[in-house]
């Protein structure tokens, strides 16, 4: 319990005064008004002992994530286990985009009058990002805000702002689903043709190019070749978190995920952290899946190269696929 | 989304964090009205409570039915004023066109009642404190009942446009009290209760407001959005923010402060009446009621003139002085008998030699010679003066003593009696003899040289001022010169006028010449000043005296009669029939000044100078009656031709002319005013009608622009904004600019705002402007 000392020293001068005045104009009918004052002390003071213990409090966003340019809010709910409330409650909080880092604080007063109510906390965003809210205190007031109670919590939240989605043309790009033929020779990416990993029978349907001739001419029947990486293919979206053009990135990202999982292909977001050099994989397959990797790709640390995520992947993955990697408003098949 | 006012003070969070804490809309318009109505209840108490409250306590009757039901339509009028944005402006609009109207159609009435609550008031106050006179304001309708209704009504209306700034706008306890306080505080002043109900009803405001005041979810923003709830206050570490305008908030309020206000009102009700036990050398409370006073004799005007005479003896000092206006204080206890029904005069001061800034006695003074002369009418009377709060420089002597007949008390210096041989009757003054002081060469030379002196810058004025004034011619030297001494006198009443608050006179104006060539109207000390210049420009010698003066009206009722021996205060006939010894308190308001004019034989004579007010308030007040020095002149020096008319509105108090120093609350020069400032609101209001309903047309006009798809209107609104902003800022110098001019004064415009923001504004204007040009002239 704390004393706001400048109301308390406003409310005795106050009092101060009157019986001045009282005294001095020798006027008994001002110690009206100077009774009134002095008795509201004790009945506010006895109704915050009695309530103060009893709130509740839960903070919670408004919805999962918002796209541009929507903007995030919160919602902070309490209970009220007495039977009066309280005027009033300070919220102590500190909002923040993690791209923006922010220190200011704001406060927030609330009536706690109900047995149950909620506050909406409205933030407007300027910019994608991770949007994160964080309840350090409540300090509640009694009815003549010369007591205080401040009560120290850890209430979080965050909701991830998402651009809006960004017409990218014809996505993916044609890439084969049956065959390295035409996806080797045209984007000539490695050396991946040799890598058979079965022959078959023909089926109608097949192309001409995958024709194992030799064997066929042997066995009098047409075979073709199945190659390694059509079974286990997958589309690799490798986005950078290069600092100048992480909200082209995001955009762009955002808007491949979305027609990938729109029309049900299979891939892979690659996630890279530049810091422990490390990437993380997230399969897409709805929107959950997107929220989830587009919140850890805002939570990565931003750098200033532009091939950083690339170079890693390439050079320490394992995996056979076709890499996309997104920068800015650039989105390019890459080795 | 928030504001444009808000981006902008929070411009750098929007630059630096990408994030601000927005806007919340989200009160319903039910709740609005449940606080609107609430608020409306807390005006309508506060309101009654007050005025009410005031006016019972003095038992001012009026209307209370209409009070009631007028006081709670203007409060709930006021306090939804804050429903929305719309009827915020629009009905503020209407209710102060309608205030001002209504006023201006009973303006009479009002000031009437206001006036005469008000005269109740003073009434009390001056029994209260034992007051000699009181500010009486004049009403015009006579009906107080009615009166005192229509002003009630008038002063709740302003009152409850007040307090719902205080309580609807910012729900401050301390404004609230400081509107509402001051009605209830008149009367608790003089120690008049006002019926508990009244207590308890501002009590249960207060307590309500300040309950409010620190819930901080009270108030209602207006003047934003229309459901704009959250206030926002940007501080330099921290950035505040408030859900406002709790429904729940006001109901426990209004709960707590019903039960609070109950209990005090029980408890204290019986001992409201105790007094509280005066405090012992309390200077404050002491000047508090001296101001108080001052308030009620004089009006508000008693406090803006820093250089008053307060009406006692100005010692000779003349100008600078706009009005006078006596404390009512006692200055001298004169005891004495009364002989006749004549003035009696004490003289104090005479002055000779004139200045512009005053009369003074001559550096040689030779009237301690006429001090030492003595008189025999047959007459001996004793007369005591004790000096209470008179200037003790000076000894304030009748008329027919010496000074070696003033014996003052061992124990008071101040007090001190005085023998003298008063003139009964003309009849009974002797013939005129031979002055043996003139024989003196010095006092030949101080009656016939000094005290005939006139500045020369004077000399033109005074000239130009005699050609009106026609004495009747005489071979009677005595007689031409009171004949000259009429002629003024008639001069001046035919000419000028008596006021109390004349004015000061002009930046290095001369007092005299002021009053002869500008002023026209003046007091005691005015007119007694031009007399004896006058005079002397006629070639009579004459001087300037100050003194106080106890009229028959006075005596009669402020008389204390005492149980001194009759006998040894007075021997000889009397014309009066109180044969007994009276103590009279003098105040200020009998301080006086008046010339006196030599008589060969005689010596120096008093003449009343100063003609009389012909208020009608003045003429009631019954002092002014007496005739001035009739022993002397009432048959031998012909004054009988003005009889009662030549009223000397001698002392201030004579001549104390309530309206014409309270002409502020004149009805005729406040109903000038008024029209005045009734011309001005309307205008004002014209104005801004005229501004709303072009808002409202243009924005209506838009409205069915768009609807019907009328794009030739559209561009035709938008081409006129566009180059009016450019000629504002001065891009566009032509009057009658063509839709090339217009561009080009565009792109330079545009040119100018990106060099100074660093940024792009992409606007192709060619193409915009070819489509101007195409809707407006194709």
């Amino acid at each position: 319990m704390k004393v706001n000392i400048l109301t308390l020293i406003l409310y005795i001068f106050s009092i101060g005064i009157i019986s001045a005045l009282a005294l001095i104009y020798e006027q008994p009918a001002i110690v009206l008004f100077i009774l009134m004052l002095f008795i509201l002390i004790p009945v506010s003071l006895i109704v915050f002992f009695n309530v103060s213990d009893k709130f509740t409090f839960t903070l919670s966003p408004v919805s999962e994530y918002v796209e541009e340019p929507n903007s995030p809010a919160f919602v902070l709910e309490y209970k009220n286990a007495a039977p009066i409330g309280l005027f009033s409650c300070d919220v102590v909080f500190t909002a923040e985009n993690n791209f923006y880092p922010s220190m200011t604080k704001h406060k927030m007063s609330i009536p706690l009058t109900r047995k149950s109510n909620s506050f909406t906390i409205p933030l407007e965003s300027y910019d994608i990002g991770l949007v994160s809210i964080t309840i350090e205190k409540f300090i509640l007031h009694d009815y003549l805000s010369i007591f205080r109670k401040e009560i120290n919590v850890s209430l979080e939240s965050s909701v991830p702002v998402l651009p809006k989605e960004r017409n990218i043309g014809d996505f993916p790009p044609a890439v084969p689903k049956d065959g390295p033929d035409e996806f080797t020779e045209s984007e000539n990416i490695g050396n991946i043709s040799s890598d058979v990993k079965e022959i078959r029978e023909y089926r109608p349907g097949d192309r001409l190019q995958r024709i194992h001739w030799k064997l066929s001419a042997k066995l009098d029947d047409l075979f073709v070749k199945e190659m390694a990486h059509t079974s286990s293919l997958a589309i690799i979206l490798v986005p950078e978190l290069c600092r100048d053009e992480i909200h082209d990135t995001a955009e762009s990202l955002l808007s491949c995920i979305k027609i990938m999982y729109e029309k049900k292909e299979r891939f892979e977001v690659c996630i890279y952290n530049d810091i422990s050099c490390d990437y993380t994989f997230f399969t897409v397959t709805d929107e959950a899946g997107m929220l989830e990797a587009m919140t850890h790709f805002y939570c990565q640390p931003l750098y200033e190269g532009r091939e950083n995520a690339l170079n890693t992947y390439l050079h320490s993955s394992g995996k056979i696929a076709t890499v996309i990697h997104i920068i800015g408003k650039t989105i390019k098949i890459s080795e | 989304m928030i504001s444009w006012l808000d981006k902008i003070i929070y411009k750098k969070e929007i630059k630096d964090n990408k994030l601000i804490v927005g806007e919340v809309t989200q009160t319903k318009k039910s709740n609005r009205f449940l606080i609107c109505l609430f608020k409306g209840i807390l005006v309508y108490i506060a309101t009654y409570c007050s005025i009410c409250g005031l006016l019972d306590a003095f038992e001012i009757e009026y209307n209370r039915p209409i009070i009631m039901v007028a006081f709670a339509f203007f409060s709930f009028y006021v306090s939804f004023l804050y429903f929305n944005k719309l009827i915020f402006y629009i009905f503020y609009i209407i209710l102060f066109v309608a205030f001002t109207v209504e006023l201006a159609r009973y303006y009479m009435a009002a000031n009437s009642g206001f006036q005469a609550a008000i005269n109740i008031i003073f009434e009390e106050y001056s029994d209260y404190f034992g007051l000699a006179a009181i500010r009486e304001g004049y009403e015009s309708v006579t009906n107080r009942y009615l009166t005192v209704t229509i002003a009630a009504l008038f002063l709740g209306a302003f009152t409850a446009i007040l307090l719902n700034v205080t309580i609807s706008g910012y729900m401050n306890a301390f404004e609230t009290a400081l509107v509402t306080f001051p009605y209830i505080e008149v009367a608790l002043f003089i120690h008049k209760i006002p019926s508990a109900i009244y207590l308890f009803g501002l009590l249960f405001v207060y307590t309500c407001v300040v309950f409010l005041q620190f819930s901080r979810h009270s108030r209602m923003q207006v003047k934003g959005k229309r459901t704009h709830e959250f206030l926002r206050i940007k501080m330099k570490k921290e950035n505040r923010y408030a859900y406002q305008a709790d429904i729940p908030v006001f109901l426990y309020s209004f709960a707590f402060s019903f039960v609070i206000s109950l209990v005090i009102i029980i408890l204290l009700k019986a001992p409201l009446n105790m007094p509280i036990s005066k405090v012992p050398g309390n200077a404050i409370h002491k000047q508090t009621q001296e101001y108080v006073k001052i308030l009620v004799q004089n009006g508000i005007g008693g406090f803006l003139d820093t250089y008053t005479s307060t009406g006692g003896l100005s010692g000779g000092r003349i100008g600078g002085v706009s009005q006078v206006r006596p404390d009512y204080e006692t200055d001298l206890e004169v005891t004495f008998v009364p002989i006749n029904y004549d003035t009696i005069y004490l003289k104090g001061y005479t002055g000779t030699n004139y200045q512009p800034s005053g009369w003074f006695p001559l550096a040689h003074d030779l009237t301690y010679l006429e001090d030492q002369r003595e008189y025999d009418f047959g007459n001996t009377a004793k007369i005591m003066i004790k000096e209470v709060d008179a200037d003790p420089k000076f000894d304030y002597r009748p008329y027919f003593s010496s000074t070696t007949d003033i014996e003052h008390s061992p124990s008071d210096y101040n007090t001190y009696e005085i023998t003298y041989k008063p003139v009964l009757s003309s009849a009974d003054y002797a013939e005129p003899k031979e002055d043996e002081l003139l024989i003196l060469s010095d006092y030949y030379e101080y009656v016939y040289d000094a005290c005939l002196v006139v500045p020369e810058d004077l000399k033109p004025v005074l000239d130009e001022t005699l050609k009106e004034i026609n004495p009747v011619k005489t071979d009677d030297i005595n007689q031409y010169r009171i004949n000259c001494a009429n002629a003024i006198y008639v001069y001046f009443l035919e000419n000028f006028n008596y006021t109390m608050a004349p004015g000061r006179t002009a930046y290095k104006r001369d007092f005299v010449e002021y009053f002869l060539t500008h002023q026209k109207r003046g007091f005691c000390a005015h007119f007694a000043s031009a007399t004896v210049l006058l005079l002397r420009e006629m070639g009579v010698p004459a001087r300037y005296c100050e003194g106080y003066c106890i009229p028959i009206t006075l005596i009669y009722e402020d008389a204390i009669l005492t149980d001194n021996n009759f006998d040894e205060w007075y021997s000889g006939k009397q014309d009066i029939e109180l044969q007994s010894v009276l103590e009279v308190p003098v105040n200020d308001s009998y301080a006086h000044a008046w010339v006196e004019i030599y008589l060969d034989g005689y010596g120096f004579v008093p003449f009343e100078a100063t003609i009389p007010s012909f208020d009608e308030e003045d003429n009631d007040l019954g002092f002014l009656t007496f005739n001035f020095f009739s022993a002397i002149t009432r048959n031998t020096l012909n004054f009988e031709q003005f009889g009662t008319t030549n009223n000397p509105n001698n002392g201030n108090n004579s001549g104390f002319n309530i309206n014409k120093v309270f002409d502020i609350f004149n009805f005729n020069t406040a109903g000038v005013r008024a029209t005045v400032v009734i011309i001005f609101v309307v205008f004002i209001g014209a104005f801004l009608l005229f501004l709303l309903t072009r808002f409202l047309i243009i924005r209506i006009k838009l409205t069915v622009y768009r609807k019907n798809n009328d794009e030739y209107h559209l561009v035709i609104y938008e081409y006129s904004k566009l180059s009016a902003m450019l000629k504002r800022k001065g891009y566009l110098k032509k009057d009658n600019p063509l839709p090339m001019d217009v561009k080009e004064a565009y792109d330079l415009y545009l040119a100018n705002y990106n060099n100074r923001h660093k940024k792009q504004k992409d606007v192709d204007t060619k193409a915009l402007f070819e489509h101007y040009e195409k809707v407006m002239y194709s």
